[in-house]
């Protein structure tokens, strides 16, 4: 994954590689998020182009593309946004299924949002904060179906820092109750560069 | 700025639960009462001292009825179907989830109006409404197994049918193994291949129906298009749905409930190994 950044401009870019899944491919995921900061009154907002294309079969793949409103406060980060998702079949599925006129579904206006809490401010050297989303780096889930993860960072410098998270992902919400779904940890470390 | 953000943080979620609870059990936002897998290991036992129904068609040509979300409660219009049903000689009827509220006495209710099944073959399948205060024990006493397959029978061919249980909002890891074995081992071996669950799959339109996770829904739809699935027929939506990806039609029904302008269910008709279909009004 990297950031770019230049005056108000930011552009971030992500593949994902699956090693061991249930794919039966080995890139499942690719992004690109492009944003542009600008603040209203005391409120830095920032809107967000988001395209994310997910390869994960060699039948059926799917692609998202959203547009998002953020704002950050010294503890909380917020963001709303709504996204488009189209499954669509792949070539082969195409060519293997005779199917030329039902290639693609598309689910339009998919809520997108994120809530966090952090318990330090955003300039301190540690941190660690409680997120409750829909959305993650390679996967937008649709509104009915929040994740929740727990997350922390600590800055060694400037330039370097370690984070990690653990999701909770549940499946079932409002008018189905809830099963346990899924839970994982991602850790890693950010460098800045210039 | 800090506290009101703190407030509407708090007060946000709690809201969006209580306008979606006029039906609900509280205790589902924060855990199911047995998990998909456990209630998938339930059915299993169940299937492995009550094997598969296979059905005999005399002539190429059957049909079978299917509902969804008859919340019974009232149960004027799933008697009206129980009898079209019987009148107009289906080979089965599939109650397709949401049979009853998931109290006990609706469970009761619904055992004592189901045909005999020398009038009629059923098969029923848990939905999220049939799981609350504690329902899955009451349906697994009542109808046995949620996960399942039954068979029809005519004289050139043999179709196959597959009941899963997607009331938890997911198939659970086990189910979906089951699946997928099913599909992967027989499927080759019956001309059609329809599947009933009570889930919608797709999410088409804005409401607090939830459907399952889109990591989920990836391996649902790679085993639709791989394995030439003819239909997916779910409810919970409540709103008739029809969309096709590959050769797979994937239908949602509207409900059965008593006193809803829009009630009906969904006819399903296999002539000479042609599907087609009805969504009839009550």
């Amino acid at each position: 994954m990297a950031d770019f950044r230049t005056g108000n401009l930011s552009v971030f870019t992500g593949v994902q590689q699956d090693i061991f899944s249930p794919s039966e491919n080995f890139l499942t995921g690719a992004t690109m998020k492009i944003g542009w900061d600008f603040p209203v009154e005391k409120f830095p907002f920032q809107l967000e182009s988001v395209f994310l294309y997910n390869p994960f079969s060699h039948w059926v793949q799917e692609f998202n593309w959203g547009l998002m409103a953020k704002v950050k406060r010294e503890h909380f980060k917020f963001q709303l946004g709504s996204g488009f998702r189209t499954y669509f079949l792949t070539q082969k599925a195409v060519r293997e299924t005779g199917s030329h006129s039902n290639s693609r579904i598309n689910e339009n206006w998919n809520l997108m949002y994120l809530a966090q809490y952090n318990l330090k401010p955003d300039k301190n050297n540690w941190n660690a904060g409680i997120t409750f989303t829909n959305t993650d780096i390679f996967l937008i889930n649709q509104e009915s179906n929040p994740m929740f993860n727990l997350n922390g960072r600590f800055d060694f410098n400037n330039a370097l820092s370690i984070f990690t998270e653990t999701w909770y992902k549940p499946a079932g919400m409002l008018n189905i109750s809830v099963n346990y779904f899924g839970f994982f940890v991602r850790t890693g470390i950010t460098w800045k560069i210039g | 700025m800090e506290n009101r953000l703190i407030k509407i943080t708090i007060l946000l979620p709690a809201l969006l639960a209580c306008v979606s609870c006029d039906m609900f059990e509280m205790r589902g936002f924060v855990a199911s009462y047995e998990s998909a897998d456990e209630r998938f290991r339930q059915s299993m036992q169940w299937n492995s001292m009550n094997p598969s129904r296979e059905i005999m068609a005399p002539t190429d040509e059957y049909s079978i009825f299917v509902m969804g979300d008859s919340h019974s409660g009232g149960t004027e219009n799933l008697e009206q179907f129980f009898d079209i049903a019987i009148r107009e000689k289906a080979q089965a009827i599939v109650l397709d989830g949401d049979i009853t509220m998931g109290y006990e006495s609706d469970f009761d209710h619904v055992e004592q109006l189901l045909p005999a099944q020398e009038a009629i073959n059923s098969f029923l399948i848990a939905g999220n409404h049939d799981l609350y205060f504690g329902g899955w024990k009451s349906f697994y006493s009542h109808f046995g197994s949620s996960t399942y397959i039954f068979t029809v029978a005519t004289p050139l061919a043999t179709d196959l049918f597959i009941c899963l249980d997607s009331a938890s909002g997911t198939l659970g890891s086990e189910q979906t193994a089951w699946l997928k074995d099913i599909l992967q081992t027989s499927r080759k071996n019956y001309r059609r291949c329809i599947i009933f669950t009570h889930n919608n799959v797709f999410r088409l339109r804005h409401t607090t129906s939830t459907n399952p996770p889109v990591e989920e829904l990836r391996v649902w739809m790679e085993l639709m298009v791989k394995f030439n699935v003819d239909f997916v027929i779910a409810g919970h939506d409540h709103v008739r749905n029809e969309e096709a990806l590959g050769n797979t039609v994937f239908i949602t029904m509207d409900l059965l409930q008593d006193g809803f302008d829009n009630a009906g269910y969904f006819k399903l008709f296999i002539k000479n190994g042609q599907i087609s279909y009805e969504f009839a009004k009550i």
